[in-house]
């Protein structure tokens, strides 16, 4: 049944994909980087324990850290001396950081292989060289794979995500282009992971051409199917894709609708390094927007400062730009281009300043409508001003996924969506001040 | 190189509040130019009323906005020309000004459309905090404000009667007033009387509030802005269908043809008028889209209770007044996620219409069985020999004519 409560259209931004999608994907020339710098922090801000000292040799490969909370191994993407701890500006943790810093010596030796496996492996095996290997989520999260297949039980789907819904973004298309192969065989590796039936590549229904080049490859993995989905945002969320391709609902985990859902970037990274040995060490990244010369996509190696890749495709072509690192609806700005690149990245966007004039809010309504998550974009907002924080917690704020469509529709030029992350954030502190307040009780 | 920060998204639509308000305003004026083509083919007098009557009403929103600005400003470094012209253009009186003054009938003096227009933007506007910030539309409200203080005064021609009018039955009254008056208040599909045909009512080829008239072209209008989301449509749909249907059951339990008397409810008392441009008014409706929807059933439910039992003529304005209250209390039931508890909303909505139908249908079974059952044998001897006199004046006539 349509639900005359929300939108009934969905939206449909324009998708300024074309011109990093049409030009081929260039490599990043090494010998121009003279060090690379990989954070000791993790994204969410716990801390990486470094097993390398200063003055040590390291290769392509060669372990240098692992993370603190969740068992993800870092690996070095160069070959060289470890230089030592400098601090950098870290976007994804939001402040400075220390970042270790890998003097690169251009020789590309490549430290030992991590250890193969193939499709008849034990699921258990496979999920620890997943783990071994490091692999996170590329598709912006960065979140660890193998924790998604560990904890999950009676999974009876995989869907392997290429809808890649945000504007200008265009790796996972490049990436299926190029390697369609060894996204197969990654869906393949993680169906087999999760003990699934099957295995759901998704993309847009835009993208025909893909789905050409994928059933070449298809004959021989009776298990995976290809979906395709409208050319609407937020299609690439996983809740959206969850019920569209399958009709299911969940509360909080994908895996409570017996589905994991990866990325088409992260099957990729699977077969690279559970088939031919080679951990995460280099990505792809989409350079692009209208203040960027030459829209581009680019493999570079983790922990380059994106301000080199920026001069390699050819600079900006203004003084004043808005940057971002991803698409332009749901991330946050950057204050300089000084940081370096980290697995989760997908892209770089600059694009012309635009300075939006706000009126006062019309209450059309326009924001509740079309919120995905089914929460009152601008309820919120108001009782945030109000500074109604009981009221915030009856409105369902942490339902928010920062999606950003509730700023995109409102034609008073409101940051509604702003509001609600800053909403989130009180929420958040409100309710860590009640816990505190029960415990001191009980006590 | 500088790196400019501010919020994501860093892409919008591009429709803007602005470009919705005006474009609003030249469908208004579309209206304004379907009354002055009308007047005009009655006297060049009343076409000059029927231009006049919106400029005033215009110069006054306007002269409101420039003292509300002079009083309000504050920030000395900003220069007070700019600041005041960006007042006038994001606070919108211009389609205040519109919906208002096509709201009253070419009689109406000049005075009360000013005084009209100063109680609806100083008091219903700005005293609540201006544009965005108003719990009850200004037209609305101003429109009402006139009906109370100058009732009287509301006239459907200037100065005496031209010859060209067709008669009406009540001097003075609009159609709709004379409508209600006829027998049963509300509840006739015989438009006898009324020197009006159902085509001129849907048309708008008759005397009566200069903008409300032109039903057909409010509809067609509306579904433009619908079309082009300039509205929502939630709010019409709703409110039309309440209309329709109560006023189906009505019918059936009066004995009246449902069909004649559905497009009467629709056609009169500027009921389309307030539909498109009234209820629609998002600043005064409630943000979640069930809100949208019950807001047109309630508005529809009391319009046709006023006008079947209350003590006015027609009751679109205090009906859209009511849908305005209530609308605070409807965003705070709506409170929590839009995509669940959608049982629950339906039948909140679903109540309030059958309530709707099950209150006005039992007031005309009131009104028609009980209070004013048929007509007895003496009456209709009464009616029949009126008839007959009827006849005999119209021979009289014939006979002078032939003489």
């Amino acid at each position: 049944m349509i639900n005359v409560f929300k939108s009934i259209t969905q939206i449909r931004l324009d998708d300024h994909k074309s011109q990093a999608s049409e030009a081929d994907v260039l490599t990043i020339d090494e010998n121009k980087i003279a060090s690379i710098f990989i954070p000791a922090v993790s994204p969410n801000g716990a801390g990486i324990d470094i097993f390398v000292k200063e003055g040590e040799q390291v290769s392509v490969g060669t372990l240098i850290g692992r993370r603190r909370d969740f068992y993800v191994p870092i690996f070095s993407s160069v070959s060289g001396v470890v230089k030592g701890r400098v601090s950098r500006h870290n976007p994804l943790v939001g402040r400075a950081t220390e970042h270790l810093e890998i003097a690169n010596d251009f020789k590309k030796t490549r430290a030992e292989p991590l250890k193969t496996i193939s499709f008849d492996s034990d699921p258990k095996d496979i999920i620890a060289a997943i783990k071994e290997a490091g692999i996170v989520g590329l598709g912006g999260a960065g979140f660890p794979t193998y924790f998604k297949y560990e904890n999950s039980t009676n999974i009876d789907t995989v869907i392997i995500n290429g809808v890649e819904c945000e504007p200008y973004l265009s790796t996972d298309y490049k990436l299926l282009q190029y390697h369609a192969l060894d996204v197969i065989k990654g869906s393949e590796l993680l169906r087999l992971a999760a003990q699934a039936n099957t295995a759901i590549i998704v993309l847009k229904k835009n993208k025909t051409a893909l789905v050409e080049v994928l059933k070449k490859h298809l004959e021989d993995f009776p298990h995976m199917v290809i979906r395709l989905v409208q050319d609407i945002y937020p299609m690439g969320w996983e809740r959206a894709l969850v019920k569209r391709i399958l009709n299911r609902t969940y509360n909080d985990f994908p895996k409570e609708a017996h589905v994991i859902v990866n990325n088409v970037a992260t099957a990729m990274a699977t077969a690279q390094a559970l088939l031919k040995g080679e951990p995460l060490t280099h990505r792809t990244i989409t350079i692009s927007g209208n203040a960027i010369t030459q829209a581009v996509n680019i493999r570079a190696p983790i922990g380059t400062p994106i301000s080199q890749i920026v001069e390699e495709v050819g600079g900006y072509t203004t003084d004043e730009v808005i940057a971002f690192t991803g698409g332009p609806m749901t991330s946050r700005p950057v204050s300089d281009d000084s940081y370096v690149l980290q697995a989760s990245m997908n892209g770089y966007t600059a694009v012309k300043p635009v300075s939006y004039h706000s009126v006062p809010c019309l209450r059309c309504g326009a924001c509740n409508a079309a919120c995905p998550a089914g929460i009152q974009p601008i309820e919120i907002k108001l009782a945030l001003d109000s500074n109604n924080t009981d009221r915030l917690m009856k409105l369902n704020v942490n339902r928010c996924v920062e999606c950003g469509i509730c700023s995109y529709v409102c034609p008073s030029f409101i940051e509604v969506a702003d509001a609600v992350i800053r909403a989130k954030i009180r929420v958040r502190l409100q309710n860590a001040k009640s816990e505190i307040a029960k415990k001191g009780a009980v006590k | 190189m500088k790196f400019i920060v501010q919020p994501p998204p860093f892409t919008r639509r591009q429709r803007s509040t602005t470009g919705i308000m005006y474009e609003l305003s030249a469908l208004l004026g579309l209206l304004w130019i379907a009354a002055l083509v009308y007047n005009f083919t009655i006297a060049p007098s009343y076409g000059l009323k029927a231009i006049l009557m919106v400029v005033v009403a215009v110069v006054t929103t306007l002269i409101c906005d420039v003292l509300v600005g002079a009083i309000s400003y504050r920030d000395k470094e900003k220069p007070f020309g700019r600041y005041l012209f960006t007042r006038i253009k994001e606070n919108y009186s211009l389609v205040t000004a519109l919906i208002f003054a096509l709201s009253l009938p070419i009689g109406t003096p000049y005075y009360v459309i000013i005084i009209g227009s100063l109680f609806a933007t100083l008091i219903v506007k700005y005293a609540f905090g201006g544009f965005g910030a108003n719990i009850f539309n200004p037209a609305v409200f101003g429109r009402i404000f006139v009906t109370f203080a100058f009732g009287s005064q509301l006239r459907a021609f200037i100065g005496t009667v031209p010859g060209n009018i067709a008669s009406l039955t009540d001097v003075g009254a609009t159609v709709t007033t004379s409508f209600s008056s006829l027998g049963v208040k509300w509840i006739s599909d015989s438009l006898a009387g009324l020197n009006v045909t159902m085509g001129q009512l849907w048309l708008g080829n008759y005397s009566g509030a200069i903008g409300e008239t032109f039903t057909g072209l409010i509809l067609l209008l509306g579904l433009y802005m619908i079309v082009r989301r300039i509205c929502n449509w939630r709010p019409i749909v709703a409110y039309l269908l309440t209309v329709t249907l109560t006023a189906l059951v009505v019918a059936l339990i009066a004995g009246l043809n449902p069909g004649t008397y559905i497009l009467l409810h629709l056609a009169m008392g500027g009921l389309m008028y307030g539909a498109v441009f009234m209820i629609t008014d998002p600043v005064t409706s409630p943000t979640s889209m069930f809100g949208k929807i019950l807001i047109g059933v309630i508005a529809g439910f009391m319009t046709v209770l006023i006008r079947i039992q209350g003590g006015y003529p027609e009751g679109v304005t205090f009906a859209i007044a009511i849908a305005n209250l209530v609308s605070p209390l409807i965003d705070r039931f709506a409170t929590g996620m839009t995509n669940n508890k959608n049982l629950k909303k339906w039948s909140v909505i679903l109540s309030v219409l059958l309530l709707s139908l099950a209150l006005n249908g039992g007031l005309a079974y009131y009104n028609t069985q009980v209070q004013n059952p048929e007509p007895e044998e003496s009456q209709l001897v009464l009616e029949v020999t009126n008839d007959l006199l009827a006849e005999e004046l119209k021979t009289d006539y014939v006979v002078e004519v032939i003489k």
